[in-house]
Formats: C-alpha cells, sequence, structure tokens
C-alpha cells in the first residue's frame, strides 16, 4: 500500500517538474510542447533513478519522498491548474482511437510480463539487481551484453520500484510510446496540417504494429525509435539548440542504434539553418543545465566501459554476440554489403506476410498497413506537390540509409529503423485531409490493427487469457517457459542467453547470486560457501567450457540433475 | 493540362515499373502498384481524378498488404486454442 502511495508521490512530483519546466521554456506551440514536456518528464525519471541509484539510495521512500516534496511545492506554486483538461478534447475519430489505443496498451501492461529472451537475458537482470540492492553498482548478470547503454532500463526501474514489482514495468515503453506519438504530431503541425489530422497522426504513429506491440515487450528499439522521431520534431520546428542536444543525448543512452539515425536529423537541421529567414531561437542558460544533466545520463554508459573495458560499446567485437550462424557488431561502421541486404530484405518484408507481428519482429516490418497503404501512397502525393515535404522526405530517407547501412543483418534487423514509419503516416493524415472520403478507412483499419495485435506471434490467445486470469502478485511467463523449484536462494550459472531475470520471480523475492567459477571445485566451493543449495545453469551458446564444467561436477556426484536447468548440489 | 515536365515525370515512373518488372515479374508487387501511381499523378491535374488514382492506390495496397498480413494475425488469436 505505501509502494503505491509513494508510486503515486513520485509521478505526481514529476508530472508537476515537467509542466513547470515546460511553462518556463516552452515554444508555445502545443505539439512540439507535448514532446517537451514528456521528454523533460523522461529526464527527469532517469536523472532522479541514476542519481539515487548512484548515492545507493534507489529505494521508494526516497523518490517517493522528493515526489511528494516537489508536488507540495509546485501545487503552493499553482503549477496543477496549468495542465489542459482532457474533457474538453473534441469528440474526434482520431480521440476515440487514441482512446482505444490507450486501453488496449494499459490491458497489455497490466496483463503482460517480461519473458522475451534478450529481455529476460541482458535488460532486466540488472534492473532486478538495482531494485534488489538500491544501487546502480551491482552484479550484471552473466550475459555481458548487459554492459550496453541502459537508459530505458532507467525509465523501466522507476516503474518497478515503488511496488517492488515488475507488474507496471512496461510502463516504461508506453511513455516512449507517448512521446513519438506527439512527436509525429509535431512534424504533421509544422508541414501544416489541422489540429484534426495532427491528433490522427499521433493515434496513426501510435498504432504503427511493430512499435505498438514491441512497446509492451519491455524491449527498447521502440523507445530509440520514438526518441529519433522526437528529435526529427524539435529540428523541423526549429526549438531551442538545448532541446535537441537534451534529445539527442537522452536518445544516444538509450542504444547506439538511435545514433545511427542521426545523420538525417542533422543534416535537416543544417539545411533549416542555411535557409530560414526568421530569427533562431536562443537557449536560456537554465535549458543548457538541463541538456548537460541529459549529456551527463546519455553518456555516462559509454564513458563507463571506455574506462572499464577500453571501448565505450562493449561487448561488440567479444564472443557474446557471436551467435553462431550470426555474428553482430564484427566491425562498426557502414558497409555497402549491410546497406544493399536491408534494403533488399526491407523490400521483402514490408507487407509482413511471412510472419505476424512479435517481440522480435522476425522477418517484418512492422509498419503496418495504413503506413504503407495510405502512407506511402500520401507521401508520394506530398513529394510531388511540396518541396518542404520533399526536404522533410529526404531527410528520413537519409537516416533510414544511414542506419541500413550500419546495421548488420539479420532476421530482426528491422526493428531498429521503425522510426521511418512515422513520416507515412503524417502524410497519409495529409491525404486524409484533402480526401476526407479516406479517413474512415483509415481509422478503420488502425483499429482494426490495434484489436488484431492484441494476440501476438510469441503470446497467442490462449497465453493471454492464462495470464489474464493468474492473480497479479504472481502472474510471470516464466512457468510457461522453464520449469521452476522451490527455493527462495538459487546460484545462477550461465553466460549469454541465460534469461535468468525469470528467477527472481514478478516479486523480486528470490534471492539470486551470480557465480563464475574457473572449474568444477570452484563452481562447488563458491555454492558452498554463500550456502546455496539450488544451482540454474542455462546458456544458449555453450562455449569457453561452459557445458565441460557442469558435466563434471556431475560425474563427481557433487551435483544431481533436477529439471530443465535446475540442479541441486549433493552434500 | 499535361506540360512536358509533367510527362517526362510520368515516364521516369513508368521506367521504375519497367526495372522493377524486370527485376521481379510480379505484376502485383507494391512498388508496381506505387509506381504505377506515380505514373498516373502527373497525367492528372484536375483533383478528381487524382484523388480516384490515389484513393484506388491506397486501397489496392491495402488489400495486397491484408491478404498476406491477416491469416498470422488470426494464427496468432487462435494457435493455442
Amino acid at each position: 500500500m505505501m509502494g503505491l502511495l509513494w508510486l503515486a508521490f513520485g509521478n505526481a512530483g514529476v508530472f508537476l517538474a515537467s509542466r513547470r519546466l515546460l511553462t518556463r521554456f516552452g515554444t508555445g506551440r502545443p505539439f512540439t510542447d507535448a514532446v517537451i514536456f514528456l521528454l523533460v518528464r523522461l529526464l527527469l525519471i532517469s536523472a532522479a533513478v541514476a542519481l539515487t541509484g548512484v548515492l545507493h539510495l534507489l529505494r521508494p521512500w526516497v523518490l517517493g519522498s522528493l515526489g511528494a516534496a516537489a508536488t507540495v511545492l509546485l501545487c503552493a506554486r499553482g503549477v496543477h491548474r496549468q495542465f489542459l483538461p482532457l474533457w474538453k478534447l473534441r469528440p474526434d475519430p482520431a480521440v476515440f482511437l487514441l482512446g482505444a489505443l490507450a486501453i488496449k496498451l494499459l490491458f497489455h501492461v497490466w496483463v503482460l510480463s517480461p519473458f522475451q529472451g534478450d529481455v529476460t537475458s541482458y535488460h532486466l537482470p540488472k534492473v532486478a539487481e538495482w531494485v534488489v540492492h538500491g544501487t546502480l553498482f551491482t552484479d550484471f548478470g552473466p550475459d555481458r551484453r548487459a554492459w550496453f547503454p541502459a537508459g530505458f532500463e532507467l525509465v523501466e526501474t522507476w516503474w518497478v520500484v515503488f511496488l517492488h514489482h515488475d507488474v507496471l514495468i512496461e510502463m516504461a515503453g508506453l511513455e516512449f510510446l507517448a512521446l513519438g506519438a506527439a512527436a509525429a504530431a509535431s512534424i504533421a503541425s509544422r508541414l501544416g496540417l489541422p489540429e484534426r489530422a495532427c491528433l490522427l497522426a499521433a493515434a496513426l504513429y501510435g498504432a504503427v504494429p511493430g512499435l505498438m506491440v514491441q512497446s509492451v515487450f519491455a524491449i527498447n528499439d521502440p523507445a530509440a525509435a520514438s526518441m529519433v522521431v522526437a528529435t526529427f520534431a524539435l529540428v523541423l520546428d526549429a526549438a531551442p539548440t538545448a532541446w535537441i542536444a537534451t534529445a539527442v543525448a537522452l536518445g544516444t543512452g538509450i542504444k547506439p542504434t538511435y545514433v545511427f539515425a542521426l545523420p538525417g536529423c542533422a543534416a535537416l537541421w543544417l539545411w533549416l539553418r542555411r535557409t530560414s529567414t526568421s530569427p533562431r531561437p536562443k537557449s536560456a542558460p537554465a535549458l543548457w543545465v538541463l541538456a548537460a544533466l541529459a549529456l551527463l545520463l546519455g553518456s555516462g554508459w559509454y564513458v563507463r566501459n571506455t574506462v572499464r573495458f577500453g571501448n565505450p560499446i562493449y561487448p561488440a567485437g567479444t564472443d557474446s554476440l557471436d551467435f553462431g550462424r550470426v555474428k553482430v557488431l564484427r566491425s562498426v561502421g557502414p558497409r555497402w554489403e549491410n546497406l544493399s541486404q536491408n534494403l533488399s530484405d526491407l523490400d521483402q518484408r514490408l507487407l509482413d506476410r511471412r510472419k505476424g507481428i512479435g517481440s522480435m519482429m522476425g522477418h517484418v516490418a512492422g509498419w503496418g498497413v495504413v503506413a504503407i497503404a495510405f502512407g506511402l501512397t500520401g507521401l508520394l502525393a506530398a513529394c510531388r506537390e511540396s518541396r518542404e515535404w520533399r526536404v522533410v522526405t529526404a531527410a528520413f530517407a537519409v537516416s533510414l540509409l544511414s542506419a541500413l547501412a550500419l546495421i548488420e543483418n539479420d532476421d530482426w534487423f528491422l526493428r531498429y529503423v521503425l522510426f521511418s514509419p512515422a513520416l507515412p503516416v503524417v502524410a497519409a493524415c495529409r491525404m486524409a485531409t484533402q480526401i476526407p472520403i479516406l479517413r474512415w478507412p483509415i481509422v478503420l483499419l488502425s483499429a482494426l490493427t490495434i484489436v488484431g495485435t492484441v494476440c501476438t506471434e510469441d503470446v497467442p490467445l490462449q497465453s493471454l487469457q492464462e495470464a489474464a486470469r493468474t492473480d497479479w502478485r504472481h502472474r510471470t511467463f516464466a512457468r510457461q517457459i522453464m520449469p521452476d523449484v522451490d527455493d527462495p536462494r538459487v546460484a545462477c550459472y550461465g553466460d549469454v542467453s541465460p534469461m535468468s531475470y525469470l528467477l527472481y520471480r514478478p516479486d523480486y523475492s528470490r534471492e539470486v547470486t551470480y557465480v563464475r567459477p574457473s572449474s568444477p571445485e570452484d563452481l562447488l566451493r563458491l555454492m558452498e560457501e554463500h550456502h546455496l543449495r539450488t544451482l540454474y545453469a542455462l546458456s544458449q551458446y555453450n562455449r569457453r567450457g561452459w557445458g565441460e564444467l557442469l558435466q563434471k561436477c556431475l560425474q563427481m556426484g557433487r551435483l544431481k540433475h533436477v529439471d530443465g536447468p535446475w540442479y541441486v548440489l549433493v552434500p | 493540362m499535361i506540360t512536358p515536365g509533367r510527362f517526362q515525370e510520368s515516364l521516369a515512373a513508368v521506367c521504375v515499373v519497367g526495372a522493377r518488372l524486370h527485376a521481379r515479374p510480379d505484376p502485383v508487387d507494391w512498388l508496381v502498384v506505387l509506381g504505377v501511381c506515380g505514373a498516373l499523378l502527373p497525367l492528372c491535374p484536375e483533383s478528381r481524378p487524382r484523388n480516384l488514382v490515389l484513393a484506388a492506390t491506397a486501397g489496392l495496397l491495402s488489400a495486397l498488404y491484408l491478404i498476406g498480413h491477416i491469416p498470422h494475425m488470426l494464427a496468432a488469436a487462435s494457435l493455442m486454442q
């Protein structure tokens, strides 16, 4: 109960502080201000988690008390009166679509729990450790990919730290999806579309299937995509440079693939600076303080890796990214082979014919019917008729091409370019403004997409029903993925893809100790030293003698296999 | 009025369609549909035929997408039942 109270205080404090900063530094243009508001909210959340985590104070009462103090202070200044009353929104198909989208996503947030391999192997084990130990200085688990930037994980931590439970962890994805949707509306507004069309653009980008589905699967790729669209929106709207720098810094801290898409934003920024006749807006000094904070948050991960491993994008170049047939990040830099292979695959996968939408987006683009059918047609028409559209389209194309040249080809690379459908959906809205009758099929097809992605390739109806029936306190897909043992303290011996997040249980009640033995005797000694009886040993790739070590323990008779990845120590 | 500029634009789109059909002989390919739209648009200076071309293209592309994708959507909903 106290957790819920701290959660409410924390979020109220961040909401009001973001509103206060917006009042002071906003642009006065509603959709761009919505982007800035959501960006500041994410910045404040990330800063609060990072700061308390560094100070070993990552506890609900600390964050809740800070939120409560901010709430009292800002309410006394009347900031709470500055929010837009939602009931004043005019009834419109776009508003209904946004409402349906919100209901569907909140349902997913409530019912789903993390299960995807990458997420449970290297994104979330560190979130669990941070929350359990109240600090960022913890064991990151056996999968070295956990050393990649963790800007998105900071926001996920915010949504689990108060309740000490992961039932709301997918809210982090929703925060970024809202940012992407607001950014699409801002781009639409800047390109001269009326307010109704801007709201529709927000709904359509939020309902892009790849983005919508992945946002509730605790994956950071949609967050990176939304940050790219937000950066485009701020650049296009000629927002003060400090805001653009804030977005760039935060985006860089989420995932390096965000940076891959920046050339288009940079080209657009330079082109606008050269051609604009209106005076450039100045960034207030206090705004640069926010940008510096974002820079600290975004670059911290790379600085840490450089200092510790001599490689800012560690573990790139190690066998942690060697998946047998696929070897990722062998070399960093643009390559023609990447570009040609990725473009060819984009062409093949654009119509999402090979598979349904799922967490990994294997063999599909995930842009959806509206972005492809109405978006590409609308983009063709818009580029014929408007020079401004040609410029913005060229900038998006540069971003897409640069990302495709930098990303190595695999079955799921298209989830790294989910910023691309943003402009087509805005073009679809432009076409619907010019040909009003098209508004209806666009809304209907979006509604079909929203309903049609309630079940996905990897969460079919039966799994969803089973999760919905389970008490939220114990809701997890772990039991459907692997057997479980009844021991509140376990040792974990893993390597690549151990899915160790599933060990913690949804309320982080199980103590997980990561062991890195150098020999079979060392493994047994470590378990005895820590008074651990149960061992969880799982890795998708048996390398560096991982399996042999385990086998020797079994042959020695000191370990006994129980079930699946579970073993017990024989006294 | 169809100007020489518009005619050239249309011709360029026809070339794209031709190149695509040469590379992949599939008349209901998404790029072919879009290319035909690109070829027709410059020849429709009036808003009514232009809108008709745009709506028809969007409709055709929607059908292309849905025919291929809906079976997967339905499969996800009933896969484990």
